[in-house]
């Protein structure tokens, strides 16, 4: 069965039992709740009014009265006024959302999401696994994501401590945050920063510690700035690398575009850096692995890093 | 046009076989069901019918319908009921709680775990009245998970299966085939991970799912293996190998060494001497490097000497005018 029929078996399903509880809904609300068109959910009526059970006279078939004002009376569902029990596919799309939904920050109401959770559990019992074989991972601290809540809500400054994604510091900055989004199941706070004087996107794993602070008196007039990893934007900079074959997995998690792949599995790419900083460290990370071949100012930042580093070493201890 | 005839056929003919199976605690025989649904009776072999009908319960399954093989005494099939709970429990939500439901289903940004979701949604809603959505979606919060590998997993995973596919790893010229003990997927990063235990290699591995090639397919019969508890997977897919810890003793700058401190722990704005732990000593090496001058090693003298290696082996490889 194609993917649209399925589709339309599930709408079907879940559609007879829902027109049961709201009686003398309109067809144009039908179709708005079920993201159709309002000629979609009179086809589908139509089929409804077909099927039934063995038989199939008068009394066994579906009944539906839908034509006289445009608004659906169920008269009789033949056994289909419950939905029915939700399927392991389903259980587990909507219990790993709520997942998500838990472990970020946004506006939506944390009690209410408590309880849905719960209720959902309940209903999904018969579904094996749901515990622990689907995890999302955020990253993110619950006390970091609650702070942040608190002070987008109230409009107050939030106090943090961020171990910067770009570069090896860790700072204590004062913001005034402006929006959260998820992305990939990545959360990012993007806030005015006291301390640099401009907008600033945070990743929220990697907020150390929040504190909501004072409320926020004037808002200040912003540039927008750039994006809380090292990679893209529009002064990014063509960097080319050299990654040995035992490095490969960089491939995977960087957005590295590969210009050469040699059989002995030495790969050659490039990457558009945003931050320098950042690709210091990510070629003093690989241990030797992967090289940069230019531009020329980006090797000499790396060597300088790794002359920086041995100092530690030759300087007795 | 004859397509979406036969389609809309199809579509009558599974809804019948629920009516049908919906208004009995008894099991229903083949032979009934070929007799009385519409549509059955076209089959014009019995071969045909039990290949449309198998298909057609096989679908009725894949969406959640409960629908049990009843043997006779003999061992033989007698017939086909749903299971006793097959409705929805009896729940009722209030607005906000489907407020919240509404968005979860939003979440996903590709229809592989997207669909089955919307399809949660409606049922749980269709449970109760006074539930006219209202443009739920918000287009804040999204996840990622469009993998072909997602759905066979999840379902192995709920049944408890082994399963086979084809996997190539980063370092690896060719697909390799793996017979894998699925014991979780994990989310992170917008990437997804399957943990397991590796047939071939005999240990735990962690596998991530769009670098699975082809299709994954189950074995015919469940595998009992100890599963670990959720924590423990998130750490593994961190750590990749648990059971090779490598550690050094770092001496840290203040505000420095940010990825090699433990969070919170100790004030960062103050020199320490700090315990780092990674799965293996060339795992270790790379994290110590990448805090560059902010840290060095004091112990031990293996670890510290691969830093300095590394570390010289890095300047020297950049140093100006010198190309690879």
């Amino acid at each position: 069965m194609s993917r649209t029929s399925a589709g339309r078996l599930s709408r079907l399903l879940a559609l007879l039992p829902w027109l049961n509880a709201n009686n003398g809904i309109s067809i144009e609300e039908a179709a708005v709740h079920f993201g159709v068109t309002a000629a979609e959910i009179e086809k589908d009526l139509w089929l409804l009014i077909l099927c039934g059970l063995p038989g199939y006279g008068p009394d066994q078939l579906v009944d539906i009265q839908f034509w006289d004002d445009a608004r659906i009376h169920v008269l009789d569902p033949q056994g289909l006024q419950k939905p029915l029990r939700l399927s392991g596919d389903e259980a587990m799309s909507l219990l790993v959302a709520l997942r998500l939904l838990a472990q970020v920050p946004g506006p939506h109401d944390r009690q209410a999401l408590h309880s849905a959770t719960e209720k959902l559990e309940q209903a999904v019992a018969h579904v094996a696994g749901l515990d622990d074989s689907v995890i999302i991972d955020s990253g993110n601290q619950q006390e970091v994501v609650d702070a942040i809540d608190a002070a987008v809500e109230e409009g107050r400054l939030l106090e943090i401590r961020y171990s910067g994604a770009t570069r090896d510091e860790i700072t204590d900055r004062v913001v005034e945050p402006l929006s959260v989004t998820t992305v990939d199941g990545r959360a990012y706070l993007e806030a005015e920063c006291h301390q640099a004087g401009a907008v600033r996107t945070f990743r929220v794993d990697r907020i150390l510690r929040a504190t909501v602070g004072a409320p926020i008196e004037t808002k200040m007039v912003t540039d927008a700035s750039g994006m809380a990893d090292g990679v893209g934007g529009p002064s990014a900079v063509q960097v080319r690398l050299r990654i040995e074959r035992r490095a490969r997995w960089a491939l995977d998690v960087h957005p590295i575009e590969v210009i050469e792949d040699h059989p002995d599995g030495v790969v050659v790419g490039d990457i558009a850096v945003r931050d320098p900083d950042w690709l210091v460290r990510l070629v003093l990370s690989m241990a030797g692995s992967v090289a940069v071949l230019g531009p020329a100012e980006i090797r000499v930042a790396v060597m300088n890093a790794a002359d920086e580093a041995l100092k530690a070493y030759a300087d007795p201890a | 046009m004859a397509e979406s005839a036969t389609r809309v056929e199809r579509t009558e003919r599974l809804l019948n076989l629920v009516f049908c199976l919906l208004s009995t605690s008894r099991p229903v025989s083949r032979a009934t069901i070929r007799d009385i649904i519409p549509g059955y009776g076209d089959a014009p072999s019995t071969v045909a019918f039990e290949r449309m009908f198998e298909r057609d319960k096989d679908e009725l399954r894949s969406m959640g319908i409960p629908i049990e093989t009843v043997l006779d005494s003999g061992g033989d099939v007698e017939g086909y009921r749903l299971a006793e709970d097959y409705p929805l429990a009896d729940l009722t939500f209030t607005t906000e709680e489907l407020g919240v439901l509404a968005l979860a289903a939003s979440v996903w940004q590709e229809a592989t775990l997207g669909g089955p979701a919307t399809h949660a949604l409606r049922k749980l809603e269709a449970a109760q009245g006074g539930a006219v959505r209202h443009g739920a979606n918000d287009a804040s919060i999204r996840m990622t998970a469009g993998d072909a590998a997602m759905l066979p997993l999840l379902a192995a995973l709920r049944e408890r299966r082994a399963v086979n596919f084809d996997y190539r790893g980063p370092d690896a010229p060719v697909a390799g085939r793996r017979r894998v003990d699925p014991w979780g997927v994990v989310g992170r990063d917008g990437r997804w991970y399957l943990v397991g235990h590796d047939h071939d290699r005999e240990e735990p591995r962690v596998f991530r799912l769009s670098r699975i090639e082809g299709a994954v397919t189950t074995t015919a019969q469940a595998q009992s293996h100890p599963i670990p508890h959720g924590a423990d997977l998130r750490s593994m897919v961190g750590l990749m190998s648990p059971d090779l810890q490598a550690r050094a003793t770092v001496r840290v700058r203040p505000a420095r060494g940010a990825a090699l401190r433990q969070r919170l722990s100790v004030n960062p704005f103050v020199e320490a001497e700090i315990e780092v732990t990674a799965p293996t000593a060339p795992q270790l090496v790379g994290l110590i490097c990448s805090a560059g001058s902010g840290a060095a090693v004091l112990e031990p003298d293996d670890i510290r000497s691969d830093v300095i290696n590394a570390l010289t082996a890095i300047r020297n490889a950049h140093r100006d005018g010198q190309r690879l």
